[in-house]
Order: structure tokens, then sequence, then C-alpha cells
């Protein structure tokens, strides 16, 4: 009797370890931001795309942290501004460095504590620029209240690995990172099934679109890996019940704080030289997030020259709501501010050499 | 904290070898500081009011044992009743009946006006004082000794398994228990570690996968046409049912590897014939304290029909606002009354010309149509049970006979009828097909090849979306 029980665990933990194992070879690997202009797979994947190789002679690292204006997943990657500024900065030889890296550390709907997960994250480089490049939406203040799961992509696996944990100020710790924060990223950075639930879900959603906000993740948890290998199979349709529209973006005087403390990871990154950027993104009088936006501005404004940091404010860069569809969907528009950048940045990699 | 978390898990870990390596004493107070740090672990100052719910009838028990007097008995019942309802009253319903003073006040023309308490609702305040009041009737009744010793009290108030949200343990079953916890053994721990394992499916890939739909349709129910409508009410009883049930799983699951057996919550009550059977199946725990401490207290079927069905609606009318202070549940309470009142009313008006309506174990088309009809008055049920206020029932019921002019029925939403259907299939053959038994009696390996793979589909099924358990907040 006793001897069949151990046989039947036997068997039960062997079909566990064979399921994990399988898992574990069917995902894809994930590229890292020296490989690839941007995550390939959006929101999946961060923790490995973040991994930095030792600098190689010669090559110059700007690490650009930033938000969908800089991921533009609908433009082909080669043609995104932060590839394109790569290729210039090298082509020029920016500093005199033969190669001049740009990494792109961006995605869709970025929020300050990811934006925080990075930045901490970069205390372990030394980059010759850092680029950081931010808006308002980064920096709602629904974030104050938000829990790690709710973020968009799965750089929170960050926020447990011991030396990021460290570095983390206490507020931030004390709003966002929960004990069950620290024992789900243990079990997900260890069981490959638990990761293989997101991959699984994100394909059957890509191939049978629908699927994925109507039985798996709606709403704010949604967080697909995106797979340009899954065969598109059709649509199962949207839920009906879904309201389309309006985004929780608003900046309130609260979310001040929320600048203040990503200003002070900045700062604290060994990088030669930092540059805060206010993104494009102008809003014609009367938007109901104008007044938000510009109080975004105003508090960027002085939260940076109160920290000396250097700060270019291209905000009004493009026309009104250009910024909806010009970085997210026009090439045009990334040659544009890729221009505008050549003609600034260089310069700030000049004397590193 | 939640039993599906990994927070849970991590607690179990640290409860289990202490519990292994102790003494009985030190078991109970090891599991009595376990229980209070379970509790407290979101909100500290719960903890303060399960204290006191446990001193008050503890005091109470001991008080009425030594009451010479029936005069005295009473009075020391009703001090308990007293305290326990009042502090319930006080965190659960005074901003409730305090605004339905006020409007009242306001349609007469008075200038009244009312500050909200704003209590955060302790969680399963409801569950432990039914269970003190419980324990303070069958002292009352003589049915259990008062306990003497308030370590094995305050575990019995306080056990973290049913703690939050029942099982509503009577004293006679659970404190002789506690008091003779006995050391972890394989058999229970197995079984205790499924029991776990059904729960999780049933609250991680069933309810809250249900929730995805029902949460969407009652938030935007003029979106919807009478087919989404008509499945996100079914979708409400799958959620309803596998969040409460796979909580009552773990619940037993839990306390089953430290070998305390809890009650049954719930038993297969999709194979409900009528209403009364249903109420036999459904929430057993709570329907069985009502039944001996309010129906039959107010005279049961003692004085004729006519006061049976009074007696039924006030239990009912009580009951669904047990379930929370808002009048929706007070409009569930009373179509459950009525249904319970028809249903009375038919089978009187059948035996009357001598039909008699026995209950068998043969299937047969009237057996499947009152299981079908009875899941659809349950639906009906659904939408007072499940929407947020008056106008939320208007704009459900609205959609369910298409007069919202919405149409359509995204194809993916009939992974959820399957749902549904499987559902009942398994509840058929548990209830006529001995499925249990079946299993049982399986090769080892197969059934552990079965729980590996449900084991696979929770980690792979789990919804993304962690919804709170439903009757947390009752």
């Amino acid at each position: 009797m006793k001897t069949r029980a151990w046989i039947s665990l036997f068997l039960f933990l062997a079909a566990l370890a064979g399921l994990n194992v399988a898992a574990r070879r069917a995902m894809p690997a994930v590229p890292t931001a020296e490989e690839a202009p941007r995550n390939p797979y959006r929101f999946r994947g961060w923790p490995e795309y973040t991994a930095l190789a030792p600098r190689s002679n010669g090559v110059a690292r700007v690490v650009l942290i930033s938000n969908s204006q800089a991921y533009a997943g609908e433009i082909q990657e080669r043609r995104i501004y932060p590839a394109k500024l790569e290729r210039a900065l090298t082509e020029q030889h920016a500093g005199g460095y033969d190669r001049v890296e740009v990494l792109n550390w961006s995605f869709d709907g970025v929020t300050s504590i990811e934006l925080m997960l990075m930045a901490t994250r970069l205390r372990e480089e030394s980059p010759d620029l850092l680029i950081a490049a931010v808006g308002a939406a980064d920096f709602s203040s629904f974030n104050l209240t938000r829990p790690l799961s709710q973020t968009r992509t799965d750089l929170p696996r960050l926020a447990t690995r011991w030396k990021i944990w460290r570095a983390l100020p206490e507020a931030f710790k004390k709003r966002h990172v929960k004990l069950e924060d620290w024992l789900t990223n243990a079990a997900w950075d260890r069981i490959a099934l638990l990761r293989f639930r997101d991959f699984a879900w994100s394909w059957l959603d890509q191939t049978w679109n629908g699927l994925q906000v109507g039985l798996y993740s709606p709403s704010v948890n949604y967080h697909p890996w995106r797979l340009r290998s899954a065969k598109k199979r059709g649509s199962l349709g949207s839920p009906p019940w879904v309201k389309r529209g309006k985004l929780e973006v608003s900046y309130t005087p609260e979310a001040r704080e929320l600048v203040a403390e990503y200003l002070d990871a900045l700062q604290k990154i060994p990088a030669r030289r930092l540059l805060v950027i206010a993104t494009p993104h102008q809003l014609p009088e009367g938007d109901p997030l104008f007044e938000s936006d510009k109080r975004f501005l105003n508090d960027l404004r002085e939260l940076t020259a109160e920290r000396g940091i250097l700060f270019w404010d291209d905000s009004a860069l493009f026309p009104p709501n250009a910024f909806l569809d010009g970085l997210h969907f026009k090439t045009d528009y990334h040659q544009y501010y890729c221009d505008r950048l050549m003609e600034r940045v260089p310069a700030l990699l000049e004397g590193g050499r | 904290m939640w039993f599906n978390t990994y927070t849970y898990a991590l607690f179990l870990a640290v409860v289990l070898p202490l519990y292994s390596i102790l003494s009985l004493r030190g078991r109970q107070i090891m599991l009595l500081i376990a229980s209070y740090v379970f509790y407290c672990w979101e909100l500290p100052y719960y903890g303060g009011l399960l204290a006191i719910s446990t001193l008050l009838d503890y005091a109470m028990g001991i008080l009425i044992e030594r009451a010479k007097t029936t005069g005295m008995r009473k009075l020391w019942l009703g001090v308990s009743l007293t305290g326990n309802l009042g502090m319930l009253g006080l965190f659960k319903y005074a901003d409730f009946f305090a605004w339905n003073i006020v409007g009242i006040g306001r349609l007469l023309g008075f200038n009244a006006h009312w500050e909200p308490l704003g209590f955060i609702l302790p969680a399963g305040i409801s569950f432990y004082t039914f269970q003190t009041i419980s324990y303070t009737f069958q002292v009352y009744r003589r049915q259990y000794p008062a306990e003497r010793n308030i370590v094995n009290f305050a575990l019995y108030v306080s056990f973290f398994p049913q703690l939050v949200a029942g099982p509503i343990e009577r004293a006679t079953n659970l404190l002789p228990q506690l008091k003779s916890l006995s050391a972890i053994r394989l058999e229970n721990f197995r079984a205790g570690l499924c029991r776990i394992l059904i729960g999780l499916f049933r609250k991680m890939v069933l309810a809250d996968r249900a929730a995805i739909v029902v949460n969407g349709v009652f938030a935007n129910p003029d979106a919807c046409s009478p087919g989404v409508a008509w499945l996100a009410l079914a979708c409400f009883y799958v959620q309803l049912y596998f969040d409460f049930a796979g909580y009552a799983d773990m619940a037993i699951g839990s306390a089953r590897i430290l070998g305390v057996n809890l009650m049954e919550n719930f038993r297969r009550p999709l194979m409900a014939v009528n209403f009364t059977d249903w109420w036999n199946r459904w929430h057993m725990t709570l329907t069985g304290w009502f039944r001996d401490y309010l129906f039959n207290s107010l005279g049961g079927f003692k004085h004729g029909n006519g006061r049976a069905m009074l007696n039924a609606v006030i239990v009912l009318f009580l009951c669904g606002l047990w379930h929370g202070a808002r009048w929706n549940f007070v409009v569930w309470g009373l179509w459950s009354a009525t249904m319970l009142i028809a249903y009375y009313g038919i089978r009187a008006f059948l035996r009357k010309r001598g039909i008699r309506t026995r209950k068998s174990n043969r299937v047969t088309i009237g057996v499947i149509g009152s299981h079908a009809l009875m899941f659809v008055l349950n639906l009906i049920g659904g939408i007072f049970f499940r929407s947020a206020d008056l106008a939320n029932i208007r704009d459900m019921l609205r959609a369910l006979f298409g007069l919202n002019g919405a149409n359509g029925f995204p194809p993916y939403l009939w992974g959820f009828v399957f749902i549904v259907i499987g559902w009942y299939v398994i509840e058929f053959a548990q209830e006529y097909l001995n499925l249990n038994a079946r299993w049982a009696r399986m090769p080892g390996w197969i059934r552990a090849l079965g729980w590996a793979a449900l084991l696979a589909i929770v980690a792979l099924g789990a919804v993304n979306l962690q919804t709170p358990y439903l009757y947390f907040q009752f």
C-alpha cells in the first residue's frame, strides 16, 4: 500500500516536471536591448530584455527610457526614432566613438512604477547618456495606489530581486511591494508553467482575436506577448460590454511626488550625462486633459531645475493632437523627431571617450 | 489573507511544521495565534472585534450555565445576542438603516441629515457572530456545556480555515475536535491537499472566469443582447457557486490537513428539485443556523401552514439582509420566500387531490424538468442578488427581454455555455451515477495523473484577474 502511494506521488511529480520542461522549451528566447531596437514581445520578457553585456571599447551606450512614442508598435522596428538615432549617431561618430548604441527601454502604457524599476535597474550600469523621455500619462495619479500586479509589463519581476529591492526608495516599497509580490515573483521566475500561461493565452488570442480580453485577462491586466509568429485565423469578436475610450491618465497635484521620486532615482544612476525630455504632446485648450498636462510640465520644469537636471521641453514640437497619430503611427514624425534630437544629442556625448 | 495566494501557501508552510512538533496545548495556542495573524493580515484592527466577540460569548456561556433561573438564562442569552447583533448592526447596517430613515424623513418633509459612519466592514463578521451566537444557543439549550478554557473557545471562534467565510460551525462539531487535535496523518494531508486543489480550480479557473462576463454585463447591460444577458445570469450562478464552494473546499481541505473535519456547505445545488431541496443543498450551514435558531424559535411548522409561511418570509427576509445592507438583497430574500411559499402552496394543492410529491432516486423527465425549472428560477433570483441597485435590475431586465435593441453573441462565449453544461453533467453523475465512489476506486496511478492534470489546468487556466471572494463581503 505504501509503495503504491509512493509510486503515485512519483508519477504526480514526474508529470508536473515533464509539463514544466515542455513549457520552458515552448517559449521563445527574448533578445536583449542590444540585440533588438525594441522588445519584440512588447509587454513580456522585460527582465531578460534589460540584461546588458559589458560594453566594448569605442562604443558609447545611450539608454532611452520612454513610453509608447518611442516603442511605436505599429511602425516597423528599424524606422522608429531610437533606431534612427542610433544609426545617425554612429554614422556621425558622435563624441568620437566608433559606434553608438541606443538601448530602447520603452513600451506602451508605461507607468511611473515601471519607470522607477527601470531606473533602479540602471543603477547597476553606467551609460554614457541616459535619456528619460516622459509624458503626463506616465505619471497618472492612479499609480499612487496601483498594485504591482496591475502594470502591463512583467517588469515587476525585477522589484523583488535583492539588489533592486534594496535600492528602491522606502516610499515606493511601502506603496507597491507586498509579501505576495515576493512570492509571486519567486514562483514565476522558477516555474516555467506559470510564465507559459501568459504565452499560451497570448498565442491563442493572436490566433483567434478576442480570447484574451474575454476569457483570460480583462481590462487593466491585459498584457499579452506580442507574437508575430501566431497565424491569425480570425476574430471571435470583442465583448459587447467593453466601453471603449477614456484611459485613466489624469495627473493630479499628488502625482508630483511620483515625478520627484523618479527624478531622484535617475540622479542615482552613474550615467555620465542625464537628460530629461518632455515628449511631444500638445493638447488643444479645452481638452479635458489640458490642465493636467500643463500642471505636469510645470512640475517637471520645476523639479528638474531644483535638481540641476538637463531638461528639454519638446512637448510643443508637434502640432496639437499630432501625438496620437504622430509618433504612434507615422514614420515621417520619427524622422523629424530624430533630426531634432540629432541637432542636440551629439553634443552631450562629447568628451566621453 | 486569501486562500488562493502564495502568502497563504507560505502561511501553511510555517504553521504545519510547527503544528507537527508541538504538544496538544502548544498546537492550540499556536493555531490561535496563527488564526489571528491570518485574520489581521490586511487590517489589524479587525482582531479587536473578534476578541470582543470571543470574550463576550465565553463569559455569557459560563453565566448561562451557572444561572439558576430561566429568567437569568434568558437575560444572559439576551446580552449575548444584543452584543453580537449590536456589533453586526453597527458595522454592517447602521448607515443603511440611517439613510433609509433619513430618506423617509425627507419624504415627509423633515430636514433630515445623516453623516455616514463609513466603517470598513470587518471581514467575516457575519460568519463569526453567527458562529458565536450558535454556541450561546447550544449552551442555553443545554446541547453543549459551556467551554471553560478560554484558549479552546477563542480557537473555536477564530479557527483560521473557516473564520472568514464559514462553514458556520456548531460547537458540538468543532469544539471537541479542537480539544483533541491529533498529529498530521498522511491520508489527511493527502485528502486535504486534493480538496484545496479542487477549491483552487473552482475559484481561479471557473468562478473568476465567469466573473469576467458577470462584471462586464452588469456594468453595461444596455450593450448586451438577450443571449449575452441570460448567459451572464448563468455565469453569475457559476461564479457565486464556485467562488463560495471553492472557498469552502479550501477551508475544509486546510482543516482536514490538521485532522479537523468541518461541516459541508454545499451538496450539488443543481440537483435540487424544489426550493426546500435547494436550501438543503446551498450554504447548508447558514440554512441550518436560520432553521434552528430563527425558524424553529418562531414556531416553525407547529402552528399551521399559514404561520409557517409567515415564518419562512421572516427568515428569508433576514437571510437576504444577512448577505448585505442593500435593498437588492432584501428583494432577493423576498423572491426566495415567494418561491418557497409557491412551492408549499402547490404541494398542499396536490396533496389535497391525493397526489404525493415524493423524492425518489430514479431519474425521470419530471426530475430533469425540475432541475431545469430550479435553474431558471435561480437565474432570475440572481438578478436581484447581483445588481448594484434597482436601476441596474431594470436595465438587466430590459436586456434579458431584448428591450434595449442590442444584439450579437461573440462565439467564444459558447465556452461558458459548455462550463454550465459540464457543471450539470458532473453533478448529475455524482448524484445518480456514483461518480465520486467510482473515482475513489480508480487505480492510484490514474488518480495521481488526474491530480497532476488538475494542477496543470489550474496553473495554465487560472484567470489573470484576482476577484475578491464574494462571500467575504457578507
